[in-house]
């Protein structure tokens, strides 16, 4: 099978699509005005699920490895941060609404939190006052319990 | 009828340039050209030219004919594609015309096909490209129900034609467009495709009777072994990686060949390492190597026979040697003049005469409809037709 006259050829990317990696171009200098092809997902990958691709009407460079173009290749040299900025945007979007959701959540709890504590603290000093009466009581008791042995003994008569 | 002489073996010459003034008598000489994966070409000579047509004859329709027989005909169908008149002052006038000799090149119908196009085809059959290309040109069409299918064919500054005959090529047809008529075949299945045969005879063969017919063997020039003049006969290895990145292999056969007799060695295996987009494409592209080259080749000058096409089968007969027997037609041309006609046919084989003609499925050749010259003086089929043959 034959190869390309010319290693790589400028394309217009008529579709890309970030969630499924589809790129669709035109290379006018290779197959005319009207045909699209396929651009392979070799050596592509997408990142937490988004693919990078190049936003539509923008022009790339590609390749292919046969003059078939069997398979066409984006010549991608580095990342293009304004192309990708799309895709991590939208993830600090959504990061950023669940801090948000989280912190409020936490302010909630540490709220609830510190009247719990305060409750907490009149409680004890509840059981405290309560803990000195039984002990008076006790106390009292004992004494109620001597006087009583005392009486059956005469000790008053 | 243009020449005709009192010889029964004399053929029946008929010559029409449409919408264009023709002395017919003054043409002196004719050829038809038909060759696998060529347009066919036609020469008119003419001795004496009328000036005029230098310029009226370019463009114009063109048809020639050449009839031995009931049914035992060659026709062309075309156009004029250049002319070349020769003008000598010292040799005056011939038949009252200053143009001494001209010769009129014509090249078949198929030749609208030749504009360079750029576009690709996606997941495209044979049959698919090859009825979207006949509907293109509102020619007929006869091909193979092959299923493969190609992810993509690219069309880059190629032509119609240039496209059809590479990627029928490419896994192993042979095109020809004969009149308006585009025919692909598998050159392995010649024998069940049916197409005209007929027994070229030497000498010997004829049994010393030296009575004119059609087919008698005059000349036979051959080239035989594994070096041929489109290089060497192999077998084959290939390698290639699929679409999913899979390294696949394929192999050629030696039960893969003609089938006309015993094949002949092929010396030696060929590696090739190609892009593949599947294993059946590999296995394609493997098994149509060897469809192309075969160790054995000849040019046979004949006494004029019009029916031999490029896929017919003919058998020499004989030379009393192993290469007797059954040939494939690659290319015929037929040469007539007002005292001779004469045939070259390009044959070829990969078998010598050691067992019996292989029979193999396939199916016979179906006369299309001839062609005709619609309103913008183009020709076209005269009839919808597409045989789409097992």
């Amino acid at each position: 099978m034959s190869m390309l006259k010319n290693p790589v050829y400028r394309a217009i990317v008529v579709y890309s699509d970030t969630s499924t990696g589809v790129i669709k171009v035109r290379i006018p200098a290779l197959t005319g005005a009207d045909s699209v092809v396929d651009v392979s997902y070799v050596g592509r990958t997408a990142y937490n699920g988004v693919w990078l691709v190049p936003s539509i009407g923008s022009q790339v460079v590609v390749t292919a490895d046969d003059a078939n173009l069997t398979n066409v290749f984006w010549l991608q040299v580095s990342p293009d941060p304004a192309t990708s900025l799309t895709g991590i945007q939208s993830q600090i979007d959504t990061l950023s609404s669940d801090l948000s959701y989280v912190s409020s959540n936490l302010a909630t709890i540490t709220s609830m939190s510190a009247s719990n504590r305060l409750k907490i603290t009149s409680v004890e000093n509840t059981v405290a006052t309560s803990s000195s009466d039984i002990t008076s009581l006790t106390t009292r008791i004992a004494e109620l319990e001597s006087f009583k042995d005392a009486s059956f003994l005469g000790v008053f008569r | 009828m243009i020449f005709k002489s009192s010889h029964p073996g004399s053929p029946d010459v008929s010559v029409v340039i449409s919408g264009a003034t023709v002395d017919y008598t003054t043409i002196s000489s004719l050829t038809i050209d038909v060759h696998e994966n060529m347009h066919d070409m036609a020469t008119i000579t003419f001795s004496g030219f009328v000036p005029v047509g230098i310029t009226d004859y370019v463009g114009a329709p063109v048809f020639i004919s050449i009839k031995v027989a009931a049914e035992r005909t060659i026709d062309f169908y075309g156009y004029i594609s250049f002319i070349e008149p020769k003008m000598e002052t010292r040799k005056g006038l011939i038949n009252n015309s200053p143009v001494q000799t001209a010769v009129a090149t014509c090249m078949g119908s198929s030749y609208d096909m030749v504009y360079p196009k750029y576009k690709t085809w996606e997941n495209i059959t044979l049959v698919q490209l090859v009825s979207q290309i006949a509907e293109t040109y509102g020619y007929s069409y006869a091909v193979p129900n092959d299923t493969f299918v190609w992810k993509r064919l690219a069309q880059t500054g190629t032509s119609d034609w240039e496209l059809l005959t590479s990627a029928c090529k490419s896994i192993g047809y042979n095109v020809t467009a004969s009149g308006t008529h585009i025919h692909v075949y598998d050159p392995y299945k010649a024998v069940p495709r049916q197409l005209p045969y007929v027994e070229l005879l030497t000498v010997r063969g004829a049994y010393g009777d030296l009575k004119y017919a059609p087919g008698r063997i005059m000349e036979f020039n051959g080239l035989f072994g594994n070096t041929t003049l489109e290089g060497n006969v192999y077998n084959y290895n290939y390698v290639g990686i699929d679409s999913s990145g899979t390294v696949v292999r394929s192999s050629t056969e030696d039960a893969d060949f003609t089938g006309f007799g015993e094949l002949a060695a092929r010396k030696g295996v060929a590696e090739v390492s190609t892009n593949v987009t599947s294993l059946e494409m590999l296995n394609k592209l493997s098994k149509a190597s060897t469809k192309h080259n075969y160790p054995y080749n000849a040019t046979a000058l004949v006494t004029g026979v019009p029916d031999p096409v490029p896929g017919s089968v003919v058998k020499v007969d004989n030379f009393n040697s192993n290469f007797d027997g059954y040939w494939l037609v690659r290319g015929a041309r037929h040469t007539v003049t007002r005292s001779n006609y004469v045939t070259e046919l390009t044959i070829a084989t990969d078998s010598t005469t050691g067992k019996n003609i292989e029979s193999k499925p396939g199916a016979a050749f179906n006369p299309p409809p001839p062609p005709v010259l619609n309103k913008d003086n183009v020709w076209v089929s005269s009839l919808d037709f597409g045989d789409v043959y097992a």
